[in-house]
């Protein structure tokens, strides 16, 4: 199946931060989580990858374009929703989309105008006066409206409110119904990921450390439930941290087939969990 | 495309003049009082011949739309504009959008000293053909060629320091910010004094003088305009948010 991103060896220095050797491939019809605590370099790796910024080695393609020598085909395929705005804050929204739109090969304002319809965006509204959450909303509709193949978003439900933020979690699944397309998504809101995500990466100190399907990331963990003094003595192999308090102890491991879990009680753990007990207990079993 | 990049070069300079009215009222009051007949007759005597006369207005009317353009145009840096970096915009779109937005600002800077001499001198071409005027307009098209090709970071052209505070510069930038406008301003200091009295050179010569230092000028223009424009092609080198200090935590 044709890739619509791949990520090879990708480094980016930036002063004292550095993206490790970052390797990602992405088919079509999933979703792609990015996820990892701030300054994890989430932000940096989707600017690099959309050359934003310049990598200083690594391959990064979108939909066989290399960014490198075909970026603006590449940059055709791809629609783009960033936790900053990029466009021009001095100009309404209508004006934005009739100067970015040309660029694009199949920018259809009437799909444009319908989607700002339906976020209720103000077309003749100036960027600068639009409030955080319709920056976003702007931004997606932009992005839906030239028919992209990969969706890059770098946390676009941050400052949105809960209504629309469902409502952007429905269009992403809209996006990657028909299999075609797919989304690339960075977000600290592990909760909606847990609901629309297919696979998910999880970065440490500009490095993925980990990248696997929901269903497996879900599989591989376990949080083993019980009394203090239970949860201290715990004889289980992975431990990867343990909480001991008075009301509720837990230990979260990593899964080993041969051990029998079935003597404890156990519960499968939600990302954020699964983010909170590596950031504490450490990277050694992920 | 083009009409975004003028208006946004519009709202730049619009911006500049709004920090700098003061200033520029002042120089343009003062400048167009000096260019006036009379008043550079208050300064020359009655007794200056009339072509020197003339030829002083002409250079109290570039010299003062020179540095209205410099009090605007250090302002308004050469960038690419955000949305750029994100639409389906390569390498060839960027620079092509620099180099529009070069000769937009060449054109406005141009107008100011076309406006500026008509304003003061009331004639624009008062000799066709006089060796002072070619010289004059040609000088001024290079001083405001390396005015304008000004990079910086940010909406103002706040230049990068170093932890010592100085200039972080290229190469290419040295050379047009540093060594060109030093030549420039000889090639100035050359043509207001009279060369013939203070240094006795036989006009032949003065005229191998002139036309080497063109070649010169032209050489810096065409050797490295496109390096300097492309070191601002990354985003990184223009827009990047530096922490002011050790307690901002970087945009990652």
């Amino acid at each position: 199946m044709k890739e619509l991103l791949h990520v090879e060896h990708l480094t980016k220095k930036l002063d004292s931060f550095q993206l490790e050797d970052i390797n990602l491939r992405l088919e079509p019809g999933y979703v792609q989580g990015l996820i990892g605590v701030n300054g994890t370099g989430k932000t940096t790796l989707i600017r690099t990858i959309l050359n934003i910024y310049e990598k200083d080695s690594g391959k990064v393609s979108v939909c066989g374009f290399l960014m490198d020598e075909e970026e603006r085909k590449a940059k055709d395929r791809l629609g783009i929703v960033l936790d900053t705005n990029m466009f021009e804050e001095d100009f309404s929204v209508i004006k934005n989309a009739e100067y970015f739109g040309k660029m694009y090969s199949e920018f259809d304002m009437e799909i444009f105008k319908e989607l700002c319809r339906r976020f209720q965006i103000p077309l003749r509204q100036k960027i600068r006066k639009l409030s955080t959450g319709f920056k976003v909303r702007f931004q997606l509709a932009f992005a839906l409206s030239h028919d992209a193949d990969l969706f890059i978003m770098d946390e676009p439900a941050s400052g949105l409110d809960p209504v629309f933020r469902k409502e952007l979690m429905g269009y992403i699944q809209e996006i990657v119904e028909d299999g075609t397309r797919s989304v690339l998504i960075s977000t600290h809101i592990t909760e909606d990921l847990d609901r629309i995500g297919d696979y998910v990466a999880l970065m440490k100190d500009g490095k993925i450390v980990l990248n696997i399907s929901m269903e497996e990331m879900k599989e591989r963990y376990l949080f083993i439930y019980g009394t203090k003094e239970e949860i201290e003595k715990l004889q289980v192999p992975n431990i990867i941290y343990k909480e001991c308090r008075e009301f509720q102890s837990y230990a979260f491991v990593k899964r080993e087939e041969t051990e029998n879990y079935s003597l404890y009680e156990t519960r499968r753990p939600l990302l954020e969990e699964i983010m909170y007990c590596f950031e504490k207990g450490g990277y050694e079993y992920v | 495309m083009y009409s975004m990049l003028i208006k946004m070069i519009f709202r730049d300079i619009w911006k500049a003049i709004k920090n700098n009215k003061g200033r520029i009222i002042l120089v343009l009051f003062l400048s167009l009082h000096l260019i006036n007949g009379n008043g550079t007759k208050e300064v020359l005597g009655d007794n200056v011949i009339s072509e020197t006369v003339v030829q002083s207005q002409y250079l109290l009317a570039v010299f003062g739309a020179i540095y209205l353009n410099m009090a605007v145009f250090v302002e308004v840096p050469l960038r690419v504009c955000k949305g750029l970096y994100i639409c389906p915009a390569g390498y060839q779109e960027k620079m092509k959008y620099l180099y529009a937005q070069l000769f937009f600002k060449m054109l406005i800077g141009a107008s100011v000293i076309v406006v500026y001499i008509a304003l003061g001198v009331k004639k624009p071409f008062y000799a066709v053909g006089n060796s002072f005027e070619v010289i004059l307009l040609m000088l001024s098209f290079f001083t405001m060629f390396d005015i304008v090709v000004n990079v910086g970071k940010k909406d103002f052209g706040r230049k990068r320091l170093n932890e010592y505070g100085y200039l972080i510069r290229c190469r290419e930038e040295e050379i047009f910010k540093i060594y060109w406008t030093c030549l420039l301003v000889l090639e100035w200091v050359f043509l207001v004094i009279d060369v013939k009295e203070w240094f006795w050179i036989p006009e032949k010569m003065q005229i191998s003088i002139w036309g080497i230092l063109s070649v010169i000028n032209v050489f810096v223009v065409v050797r490295y305009t496109k390096k300097v424009l492309e070191k601002v092609l990354p985003y990184e080198e223009v827009y990047l948010k530096q922490p002011e200090t050790e307690e901002i935590q970087y945009d990652l």
